[in-house]
């Protein structure tokens, strides 16, 4: 298989390294490619942030994009069986009008099954819902030595579970076996409640947790003092076709039209400085309104989705989500502290985003517990942006605080192992499929997340 | 064989990325497929996703073009039903002493093909648009390609005559002539960054074109067409000397 070397980036643009692309398209071409001595880590669609889906040192990366086929769908379970390149968009566009719905989404719909698996995407109904990874039946795994494993909780379960999470580590996701929900209407019912400060936004998302199943906090993290943390919260229910305008009520699950918004290329840096954002922030504090009213699926779940390659306004010096988990005992002091650092520097960008989470799942690398995850992004370059990095990893060593690894590219990997303290876990598993370590990433090198 | 009331389009080579492209094309407007081609397996799990999403009726059929005899087979397997086009993309490439095969399988194979089609077509009184995917490659040998050329340029010459012969029975054939496609054949010879690289989907949606429309040869993207006749245009005496 002809391999060329080409810039390979995340979603941040940040790091951004030249490497080679396997794009097998068939199971035979996915051996061929598989066989092919050197590192390797697989690769979907690119909208991890920082470095999970690029090769390490001179290995190369394994495109999902060629194989990306729905293999069978279950009308009476809702099980979907699709291979790992399959886009959540296209799950989407098949099946929403049908009645049926992803159990989890994440901001974007534009990312693929395997790499939802691979990084057990959370989505705004996590307190409800769970992880992406719950709802998955099975899944069939190409093992780092070759051969096809399929796992699921009753079959090779901790295998299943490693690779839930595993970030891609324990072998490339071939297929996956994912249950569809149906869902009432393509609508929510969102109310939104203007929180004053951190304390208020906190509250209001904790006491509206058990009558809403979609719940989100935009934040304005450039206000400071008094009004930092103050935010907008959406708190959102599915719409019942009796709940819609008679016009949608009829075709309750239709699509919206698709959005053609596009950044065609990339932004000076004076564009989003501090003056912007700062206004921008404000208006949309300001101009939010507490009320309720049916928004449809797309600008709720997917609001950024309508401006295709948004990733391209912070320029060329690309940028970094920063997203962090506190559990609720340190929530408020660590997201308050984050906060606080975040504006001093003046760094922040747009709106932050603040998620109450459930409880953990039984998947050793899988992010989330009971509390709240903050996200946000912090432009480039990597030189500037490093020591409020540095700053945010002592806030989080000093809340008991974690990152994400689909979105970071900075933490310190001291710090890694008492975030995620079943690492160890993980990494005999990973070790006993992969003694060779043939399957990394420039993430899982950095952080050392296999020994 | 799934028997539809819908007339039958009949795509061959139906795993190459062109054909996918155009399968979908089909599946979108709702049309009935039969899809040939060597790997029965895949052809399964492409018959299954576009059954999956788009609720169109998708048959598949085994066909080797490498071996005479399977054209007639195919063809015999869809005799019951009125078919609306069918169109080949299968086709190698390779080098000089791949001139035989090359042969089979991007012309005769073709030929046996479109045959059995137009006469099973006239014992049913069906009219069914044939379509064959060749090459620009097709329209002057070159040193660095020329046997791989020489086998579409056998082709082009087949389905002119063939357009020839069956214009009076109001039979349709189509040339369809791509420069560089995304696909695993440019794969490492094209830069990828290129602007006369196409991607399958444009191939494809040229392709639908030319079978809704009137045209008896579509080069795909059209700017191809100027450029070839550039290329055909210059005195031999001086492309010789040439190094393309």
């Amino acid at each position: 298989m002809a391999m060329k070397d080409e810039p390979l980036a995340g979603w941040g643009r940040l790091p951004c390294v030249f490497a080679s692309q396997a794009r097998p398209t068939t199971r035979a071409d996915l051996a061929t490619a598989w066989a092919v001595t050197g590192r390797r880590i697989s690769r979907g669609l690119g909208r991890s942030y920082g470095d999970a889906a690029l090769p390490s040192g001179d290995g190369f990366a394994l495109s999902s994009l060629g194989m990306a086929k729905m293999v069978s769908f279950d009308e009476a379970s809702g099980i979907l069986v699709a291979e790992s390149g399959v886009s959540l968009a296209e799950i989407i566009e098949v099946f929403l009008p049908r009645g049926w719905f992803l159990p989890v989404v994440p901001g974007t719909k534009f990312v693929t099954l395997g790499g939802a698996v691979a990084a057990d995407i959370h989505g705004k109904n996590h307190h409800v819902d769970g992880t992406f990874g719950v709802h998955v039946v099975w899944l069939e795994l190409l093992l780092p030595r070759g051969g096809l494993l399929r796992c699921s909780e009753g079959q090779e379960a901790p295998v299943f579970r490693a690779t839930i999470g595993g970030m891609g580590l324990t072998g490339h996701i071939e297929r996956v076996a994912i249950r569809l929900r149906r869902v009432p209407s393509a609508w929510c019912k969102v109310r939104t409640i203007r929180g004053r400060d951190l304390d208020h936004t906190l509250e209001l998302l904790a006491t509206n947790d058990g009558s809403y199943r979609h719940t989100v906090a935009w934040m304005d993290c450039v206000a400071v003092g008094d009004r930092l943390g103050r935010g907008v919260v959406m708190l959102g229910n599915e719409a019942t076709p009796e709940e819609l305008p008679p016009k949608d009520a009829v075709t309750p699950h239709r699509l919206p039209p698709k959005a053609k918004l596009t950044v065609p290329f990339d932004l000076p840096e004076y564009a989003l400085g501090p003056l912007t954002v700062g206004v921008f922030n404000a208006c949309y504090y300001g101009l939010a309104k507490d009320d309720e009213k049916l928004v449809d699926f797309e600008k709720f779940f997917f609001p950024l989705d309508t401006i295709r390659d948004w990733n391209r306004i912070y320029g060329r010096r690309g940028f970094s989500q920063f997203q962090a988990y506190f559990p609720d005992a340190t929530a408020r002091d660590g997201l308050h502290a984050c906060l606080a650092a975040i504006g001093r520097s003046r760094q922040a960008s747009f709106l932050a985003v603040l998620k109450r989470s459930g409880p953990a799942n039984d998947f050793p690398l899988s992010f989330l517990d009971l509390g709240y995850t903050l996200a946000l992004d912090l432009p480039g370059p990597s030189k500037t942006l490093a020591p409020l990095m540095a700053e945010l990893d002592g806030i989080l060593a000093a809340y008991r605080g974690k990152v994400y690894f689909a979105k970071d590219a900075f933490v310190s990997p001291a710090l890694v192992p008492a975030m995620y303290p079943r690492l160890e876990e993980f990494r005999r598993v990973q070790r006993a499929l992969d003694p060779s370590g043939a399957v990394r990433s420039l993430l899982s090198t950095r952080l050392k997340l296999h020994d | 064989m799934i028997e539809s009331a819908k007339p039958l389009h009949v795509i061959v080579g139906a795993t190459s990325p062109i054909a996918r492209a155009y399968a979908v094309d089909c599946a979108v407007a709702g049309k009935a497929l039969l899809l040939a081609g060597r790997n029965l397996e895949e052809l399964e799990l492409i018959a299954a996703d576009l059954r999956i999403r788009y609720g169109v009726k998708v048959a598949v059929e085994r066909y080797d073009a490498s071996l005479p005899g399977e054209g007639c087979r195919l063809v015999g397997s869809f005799a019951s039903q009125p078919v609306a086009a069918i169109v080949a993309f299968h086709g190698i490439m390779g080098g000089r002493d791949e001139f035989v095969a090359m042969l089979q399988v991007n012309c005769a194979a073709i030929a046996e093909l479109f045959e059995a089609v137009a006469d099973q077509s006239a014992h049913a009184g069906s009219k069914p648009v044939l379509a064959a995917v060749s090459s620009v490659a097709g329209d002057r040998g070159r040193q660095s390609n020329y046997p791989y050329g020489a086998s579409k340029a056998a082709l082009d010459a087949y389905l002119s005559g063939l357009r020839n012969r069956l214009h009076p029975l109001g039979l349709r054939v189509i040339t369809i002539k791509p420069g560089f496609v995304r696909t695993r054949l440019t794969e490492g010879k094209v830069n990828p960054r290129s602007p006369l690289l196409a991607e399958p989907a444009q191939v494809a949606d040229d392709i639908r074109r030319a079978i809704e429309g009137s045209a008896d040869v579509v080069y795909t993207r059209w700017f191809w067409s100027p450029i070839m006749a550039i290329i055909r245009s210059i005195p031999e005496f001086i492309f010789k000397r040439l190094r393309l």
